[in-house]
């Protein structure tokens, strides 16, 4: 942890300003596949399952999440369409993080990491896209 | 440390001046007395050699007037060839030496022996004559007695009495055939006879017709000698009316120490023998009774005739003088006189008691001056006293304004002045507590230190660098010396030791080098104020159009190494330590956490019974060697309405501590839920926000099990 953090910006409000925490109830899409995703979300609580052709004879479950994991960051990097759908099954409650949260942290990160990260949301949306 | 050693109770300047001059007027006025009874003395032994010369000539001139008839009677018999003849009519010579008896009363007898035993007196009849007339059956009235003593043409001695009245008239004559006086065998005779030459003066001796004591003086002629009676009483009586009063004493004496006059007649001759009723031998030097004269002969017997001796006789002092004298016929006798010094001068308690009341009264009438004198030179020393307990109890901020009449004492205070404005001003470039201990304690300053237990304050102003890059540096420096100003002196104030100022922070501490009671609590008292005072600074500074500073603020206690850092040339008093680190990681930390003042856990231990702390994190800055409990101070529990405790206060400490239990339970989720019930009653909070950032990234990637809670830093600022 690096210090020089303190200041207005860093105030639990402005903090709580790129967060949300959002209740889905059972049978809920949280997203589509297709749609333009700018968020992401932390499972809080309950069950979120990420499904890529959902509502579809192709559809297939590519993984089920547990409370902690976070979902939808894909999309958010790449600044693209989402790639597959979130649903739960019996009701969930998501802590959405915004674009620019998301962003912060990559700014704060290392600049190595950040073209890491940048390097491969742009690889996975190329191979998606082939 | 040196410790004065312990005396008893010191007398005070003024006290001990006075004393001196009392003593010195004293001691002039003692020695006045003195010397003033010495040289009395010295003039007193003069006047009495003076007086002692006067007398003895005096009494000389007596002694020469005295025998001056004698002689001359004795001289004029001896060439009239009538007085020769033994015969011879004694008519015509009659009247003359009736004229002298006459005249001289001292002589008392004029008389003529001859070789074949005639004898002629003419004996001058007084009131000690007397008895002997009357036993020789004379008449009452007779002035004169001419005994005559002559052998008749048959060989018969034949002696005949005439006596004459006072008119010389002859009134009565009496015979006697067998006289058994004979001129030839006595002594005077016999002294005169044996040196024609010469005046014979045999030493004085007892009358056989008086019982008087006189001497003889005797001259030898062609077939007899004449012989002159003087009688000494009359001599003695003048020796005694010179002298001044009876202790005066008088006595002469001849070579051989035979007593020739002496001031009282009846010591002229040596004690009567048993039997005797008056002894007729007289007396020497060695029958003295008289204690003074005997003093007296004794000196001159070892030493000679002497001009002037003192004597101590039974512990009164004399003056005395033994001097050689000639008689007229060429004869050596001495003189002896003595008399009381007291004669000549007082005793010293006399002089004494005579100078004293004068001195008494100059000493009175200058003690004024004296108590003014003393005054000018006690007064100032004092003040100048004072002002040296005054630098020793550190307090420089009063010049010295004082003068003295005495250059010295003037100096004294011009260096004293100067030395406490040095002081003053070299006491700013160094702690004051520790310049006031060095003055207190009198100890030396020297390389080393000791380990105590130590409160310790870091300030740091926010984003100085900035502040100072936007005005001018001559507006920074009287900006940040103002700011120092008030910090610093609230520190000192507090019984605080500002250490050093670096750069734009203040080092400060507690308990050292002077203890502290509770120095915790100073300390975090301390940053309080500082606060305070910042938040008035900073009013005025916007009055101003200027910027305001935020202060941050570490407090940290802990052991630290106390003492003298640096070269013998240069020594800084300083702490060092683990202890002054992780005060300024404190101090850095607000940065982080965006707080004021943060203190450690070892601070609210002591602390938190009279301040308000909030607990932020548990923390491991870099370099620090154990992890820290970091709290932030708020306010001071029933303190004053400037820094006291608020309600809004209570408040978050009472909603954090429920945030912070959460926490600790480490279900981040529920924590999440207690910060966004935080985050609506403190939305400013920065430390919330922290933790909220952290709680999300825990939701994340939990931390290990075995987590402590600690946060470690990987950077100082």
């Amino acid at each position: 942890m690096t210090l020089a953090r303190g200041n207005s910006e860093t105030s639990v409000q402005a903090v709580w300003k790129g967060l949300d925490r959002r209740l889905f109830p059972a049978g809920a899409t949280i997203f589509a596949e297709g749609e333009l995703g700018t968020i992401a979300y932390i499972l809080l609580r309950g069950d979120v399952t990420i499904f890529i052709g959902f509502g579809t004879p192709q559809q297939r479950t590519v993984t089920k999440l547990k409370p902690g994991q976070m979902f939808g960051v894909h999309a958010l990097m790449a600044g693209s369409q989402r790639a597959a759908s979130a649903f739960t099954e019996h009701g969930c409650e998501l802590l959405a993080v915004g674009e620019g949260k998301l962003r912060q942290k990559l700014d704060d990160a290392d600049p190595f990491l950040r073209y890491w990260v940048d390097y491969l949301s742009k690889r996975i949306i190329d191979l998606s896209t082939q | 440390m040196h410790t004065a050693p312990t005396r008893g109770q010191r007398l005070s300047l003024f006290v001990t001046v006075l004393s001196l001059f009392l003593f010195g007027a004293l001691l002039v006025g003692t020695g006045v007395t003195v010397t003033n009874y010495v040289h009395t003395r010295q003039t007193a032994a003069r006047v009495a050699s003076d007086t002692f010369d006067t007398t003895i000539d005096r009494i000389n001139e007596r002694r020469l007037a005295f025998f001056a008839p004698v002689f001359l009677i004795a001289e004029l018999l001896r060439n009239d060839p009538s007085f020769h003849q033994s015969a011879g009519p004694k008519e015509a010579i009659r009247p003359l030496i009736v004229s002298a008896l006459t005249l001289s009363p001292q002589i008392s007898a004029v008389y003529a022996g001859y070789d074949n035993g005639n004898y002629f007196q003419i004996l001058s009849i007084s009131e000690a004559e007397k008895p002997f007339l009357a036993r020789l059956g004379g008449p009452p009235s007779a002035r004169f007695a001419i005994q005559e003593i002559r052998a008749d043409n048959d060989g018969v001695r034949i002696e005949t009495w005439k006596f004459l009245d006072s008119d010389h008239r002859q009134i009565g004559t009496l015979s006697d055939d067998r006289p058994t006086y004979d001129p030839r065998r006595r002594d005077w005779y016999r002294e005169a006879s044996a040196k024609p030459q010469n005046i014979a003066r045999p030493p004085p001796y007892i009358f056989a017709t008086t019982s008087q004591a006189g001497m003889t003086i005797a001259r030898a002629f062609a077939g007899g000698a004449i012989g002159v009676d003087v009688t000494l009483d009359r001599l003695m009586a003048y020796v005694r009316s010179v002298r001044s009063n009876e202790k005066h004493r008088f006595v002469a004496f001849d070579d051989q120490n035979r007593l020739l006059a002496h001031f009282d007649l009846d010591q002229m001759f040596k004690p009567p023998r048993p039997g005797d009723v008056r002894s007729t031998e007289l007396a020497t030097t060695a029958d003295l009774t008289d204690p003074v004269a005997r003093e007296a002969v004794q000196l001159f017997t070892r030493r000679g005739p002497y001009r002037m001796a003192d004597l101590d006789v039974g512990g009164t002092d004399y003056l005395a003088t033994v001097v050689r004298q000639v008689a007229r016929d060429g004869g050596v006798f001495f003189v002896l006189y003595a008399a009381p010094l007291s004669d000549f001068q007082g005793t010293l308690a006399d002089a004494a008691a005579r100078s004293l009341p004068a001195a008494l009264l100059i000493f009175v009438l200058t003690l004024p001056a004296i108590v003014y004198l003393a005054h000018s030179i006690s007064k100032p020393l004092a003040r100048l006293s004072s002002e040296a307990e005054l630098i020793r109890s550190f307090q420089l901020d009063d010049p010295i304004k004082m003068e003295s009449r005495v250059r010295e004492i003037n100096t004294l205070i011009r260096s004293m002045s100067g030395m406490k404005s040095t002081i003053r001003e070299v006491s700013k470039f160094v702690p004051k507590a520790l310049v006031k201990d060095i003055l207190e304690s009198e100890s030396l300053v020297a390389v080393g230190g000791k380990t105590r237990r130590i409160s310790i304050l870091f300030t740091d102003v926010k984003d100085f660098t900035p502040i100072a890059a936007g005005i001018p540096a001559e507006r920074l420096m009287v900006n940040l010396s103002e700011y120092f100003e008030d910090l610093a002196s609230l520190i000192i104030k507090e019984n605080g030791t500002v250490d050093k100022f670096i750069g734009d922070a203040i080092f400060a501490f507690w308990n050292a080098p002077l203890p502290v009671e509770r120095h915790e609590h100073a300390a975090c008292a301390t940053a309080l104020k500082c606060r305070l005072a910042l938040l008035r600074l900073n009013a005025r500074w916007m009055e101003k159009g200027l910027p305001p500073w935020h202060t941050r603020f570490g407090v940290h206690v802990g052991e630290a190494v106390l003492g003298n850092v640096g070269s013998s040339d240069r020594i800084d008093y300083t702490a060092i330590g683990d202890t002054v680190n992780i005060a300024a990681r404190l101090e850095a930390l607000n940065n982080y956490y965006g707080t004021g003042i943060l203190v450690s856990g070892q601070i609210v231990d002591v602390c938190s019974n009279q301040f308000l702390f909030r607990r932020i994190d548990r923390s491991q800055p870099k370099g620090a060697a154990k992890p820290l409990d970091v709290f932030e101070l708020l306010g001071a529990v029933d303190g004053p309405e400037e820094y006291g405790v608020t309600p809004a206060m209570a408040k978050l400490v009472r909603d954090w501590n429920a945030v912070y239990d959460m926490y600790a339970s480490q279900d981040w989720l529920r924590t999440l839920d207690a910060l966004e019930a935080f985050a609506s009653e403190h939305p400013e909070d920065v430390v919330a926000g922290i933790y909220l950032e952290r709680v999300v990234e825990f939701l994340l990637e939990p931390p290990p099990e075995n987590w402590n809670g600690i946060m470690h830093f990987s950077s100082k600022r």
